[in-house]
């Protein structure tokens, strides 16, 4: 209980922290300055010391995007918790239920969204409807093998690729930001937060790409084939490397259309998932 | 004139519809038609080839005792402007409407009515420019009509009763203050609403009171826009010095032609940035503006500004560029070159980029010649057209250079036709300066005789700026400033039909809109879900 207590701390006080270096990076890539590397989190407790503008949904509103938030943190703490047993060793069970959870979050977030008398913010939860639609399926199949541990290297190579593909969706990076796409949606299913519901908001995009960066950095450890501590060092190690990984390739690309978005996610990740399943069926 | 037997067969033909010739200039040729014959005289003159660049309303009842319309087309092909002028007496003020057969006229028509009191027949009629609480009745472009009168205010209530995806008036893909209302079914846009003129600062009558003089006006013109200013100062002056008679030194020429390079080169660059983000792809965004940063360091060093320049006065300039200036223009322009172009490599190899851009947006050619659009997004549509080539001004004459084109109308042609105008600005700053001429760069006495006229046009970054001008004694008896914006809007209509909502903020931003600021502001009463207008003063 204790462990995980402070696996939860740890997740929440250096997801800011990545975030900040995020914003460093690309800062360095647009020839920018850029701000601290603890601006998020300033900005976070920033917002927290601001007035509570509830918006229209009331009470409701508030408590899904705080349960959307809980339910980040528990899928945060049950990935570390996988990685101190290395992913194929561990209880089938844990595995599904992170795949639950990642669900959840996805339909608070889109309730959240669809709930509000905007205009902007029902486009944007939407778009994250049909744009999650489209990767989770395939991210639950993905880390469901691999955490069976069965499989062939190149099975397994295949379905690393498609977990980091449909994990990187998860983050909400360009291209596939659209449910926030400023230039046309004004930040979508953000528009009508303010104060503390934003630095909640806030607090559970950035753990969504701690999420993201941990579940590709499982992956990848999982080939070297540790397990208990060494694990979970390797994994605490690979996860900032990958989401470097992902702000270089969020920087240098653009932001996609929800009908390109859906039609290269569901060519890419099912012709690879066809693929996968077949090695499996055929035991290659 | 490139034809002349062309352009008399055509006059020969309007002559026949009961226009009469009331005078013929180098390039321009004035016509009057009566009331009743301007539909028939501007339907023969449009078929003839010829293109609406403006028209323009004029109390002119203390030189004729009547009000008129100016309606001003350009034959590219002859590189002359026809001007239509039909007299409308106070008492009974009416004409006949051109927009069914010249669709470009819709948007001028409606200002002459709402400014100048002329109504059109044979067209539906709506309020275009007068906020809605003006009082019906009051014309400002009318003389006894005080420039800083303040009419007593009419309340009304008004807006849209059903709400789309409203875009504007504060929006992040607006830089400026516009309001587009698009209904969408799921995410494709199947029709808009477009409400401009937030403020129309009344610029025109600021210049014909007695606060401006010819003198003050071209920096007046110039606070027209913040991006493309030195082009409106540039055409006020040559409408005044053309009316005029007056002979512009050449080394001045030379100058204001490498300044409007220069301005050129500054707007695309800050556009294609703001492409680049509407893309979401901040880093080119951000290059590009890091490339245009020089071009603004450049434009501080030979005019004294990083923008609005004031360098231009009836007669001439007021900077010169001596050798060391030049050493430096060439050097700046050498290390963009090279900049622009990886920029442009990298822009163009981002798969979103590409993906988005095509065949989003598109304005067919038919549609881009009956809406008389203008700049680059005439030449993306395949319509050549570009000033600087069919109306040859200031140096233009003496430099070689492409003209881009591209048929295929959507967001990338728009795109790449402002990226190869990049290419061509830099290649014109260099021959220019190669052949700089020595001499003044200003006139030192003129005369501007009252009652003359004429039309000025110069290519600017977003297309033709035409500026029409009829002297008075001291100041302009009438100065009409039709912007590049003002003809290409309402080609919106048709762009962004049946497109994706995600890329209509690009299609919008493609024609490289130049709004002004805002005086009002929509409101939403929450509790009683009422909109209204709040009208800031």
């Amino acid at each position: 209980m204790l462990y995980s207590i402070a696996v939860a701390i740890l997740s929440l006080a250096l997801a800011p922290v990545y975030d900040g270096l995020e914003r460093k990076i690309r800062a360095a890539i647009h020839t920018r300055i850029g701000p601290p590397i603890l601006q998020t989190w300033y900005d976070i407790l920033k917002l927290f010391t601001k007035e509570i503008v509830v918006p229209v949904g009331g009470i409701w509103y508030t408590l899904v995007t705080a349960l959307e938030l809980l339910t980040l943190i528990a899928s945060s703490t049950i990935l570390l918790h996988i990685s101190s047993y290395g992913l194929g060793k561990t209880a089938l069970l844990e595995a599904v239920t992170f795949i639950v959870l990642t669900s959840i979050v996805t339909t608070l977030a889109i309730v959240r969204a669809v709930s509000q008398n905007n205009v902007f913010s029902i486009v944007g939860g939407f778009r994250e409807f049909s744009l999650m639609l489209s990767a989770e399926p395939f991210l639950a199949l993905s880390f469901l093998l691999l955490a069976s541990g069965a499989g062939s290297l190149a099975s397994k190579s295949i379905a690393t690729a498609v977990l980091a593909i449909s994990s990187y969706v998860i983050s909400g990076r360009v291209p596939y930001d659209i449910a926030e796409a400023e230039p046309e949606l004004a930040s979508g299913v953000n528009i009508e937060l303010a104060g503390p519901l934003l630095g909640l908001a806030t607090t559970s995009s950035v753990l969504k790409k701690l999420v993201s960066a941990t579940l590709t950095a499982l992956a990848l450890t999982s080939f070297v084939g540790l397990s208990g501590f060494s694990s979970l060092m390797a994994v605490v190690i690979a996860t900032p490397i990958t989401w470097v990984t992902h702000t270089i390739v969020s920087t240098i690309l653009g932001r996609s259309r929800v009908d390109l978005a859906i039609r290269f996610l569901y060519v890419s990740l099912f012709s690879l998932s066809l693929t996968l399943v077949l090695s499996f069926g055929l035991g290659l | 004139m490139k034809n002349e037997s062309v352009l008399s067969n055509t006059v020969k033909v309007l002559e026949g519809l009961g226009a009469v010739v009331e005078e013929v200039k180098d390039s321009e040729v004035y016509l009057r038609a009566t009331r009743e014959s301007v539909r028939a005289v501007a339907k023969a003159l449009y078929s003839s080839g010829a293109y609406l660049r403006t028209c323009a309303g004029v109390d002119e009842r203390e030189l004729s005792g009547m009000l008129a319309v100016y309606y001003i087309f350009g034959l590219d092909e002859q590189g002359v402007d026809v001007v239509l002028r039909v007299l409308v007496p106070e008492g009974d003020p009416w004409s006949a409407s051109i927009v069914p057969d010249v669709p470009a006229a819709d948007w001028c028509e409606l200002e002459v009515r709402d400014l100048l009191g002329i109504d059109f027949r044979g067209r539906l009629t709506k309020r275009l420019v007068l906020p809605e609480d003006w009082p019906d009745g009051v014309y400002p472009l009318r003389k006894e009509f005080k420039y800083d009168e303040k009419p007593s205010r009419v309340l009304r209530e008004e807006l849209p009763e059903e709400a789309g995806v409203p875009v504007g008036p504060y929006h992040p893909a607006l830089h400026e203050p516009e309001y587009f209302e698009l209904y969408v079914e799921g995410e494709k846009v199947v029709d808009i609403a477009y409400r401009g003129f937030h403020v129309h600062r009344g610029i025109e009558k600021l210049a014909e009171s007695q606060r401006f003089t010819y003198k003050q006006v071209p920096f007046l013109a110039e606070r027209i826009c913040g991006i493309c200013g030195f082009v409106h100062s540039s055409c006020y002056v040559m409408a005044v010095e053309k009316a005029a008679g007056i002979e512009v030194p050449e080394r001045a020429e030379f100058i204001r032609s490498i300044v409007l390079e220069v301005e050129r080169l500054h707007s695309h660059l800050l556009w294609l940035g703001v492409a680049a983000h509407l893309l979401g792809y901040d880093a080119g965004f951000m290059h590009a503006w890091r490339i245009r940063e020089q071009v603004m360091v450049l434009a501080e060093y030979l005019t004294g500004s990083r923008k609005t320049y004031g360098i231009n006065l009836i007669g001439g300039v007021r900077k010169d560029i001596n050798t060391e200036k030049i050493d430096r223009v060439l050097k700046t322009i050498t290390d963009l070159r090279k900049e622009f172009t990886e920029l442009v490599k990298a822009m163009l190899a981002v798969p979103q980029i590409k993906s988005r851009a095509s065949g989003t947006g598109v304005l067919t050619k038919a549609e881009a010649r009956a809406l008389s659009v203008v700049g680059p997004v005439a030449r993306a549509s395949g319509l050549y057209r570009d000033v600087r080539k069919d109306y040859p001004y200031l140096a233009y004459r003496r430099v070689s250079f492409k003209v881009p084109l591209y048929t295929e109308g959507d967001n990338l042609a728009r795109l790449l036709v402002r990226v190869d105008e990049v290419f061509e600005s830099i290649e014109i700053i260099k021959q220019l300066i190669d052949v700089l001429p020595d001499g003044s760069i200003m006139v030192e006495e003129y005369d501007i005789p009252p009652g003359r006229r004429a039309v000025a046009a110069i290519e600017a970054p977003r297309g033709e700026d035409v500026h029409f001008v009829i002297t008075g004694v001291g100041r302009p008896y009438r100065w009409r400033v039709r912007a590049p914006t003002y003809q290409n809007i309402p080609a919106l209509r048709a762009m962004l039909r049946g497109n994706p909502l995600a890329d209509a903020p690009l299609t919008i931003a493609s024609i490289d809109p130049c709004f002004s600021c805002t005086d009002r502001a929509i409101v939403l009463d929450v509790k009683s879900g009422r909109m209204g207008v709040i009208r800031l003063k």
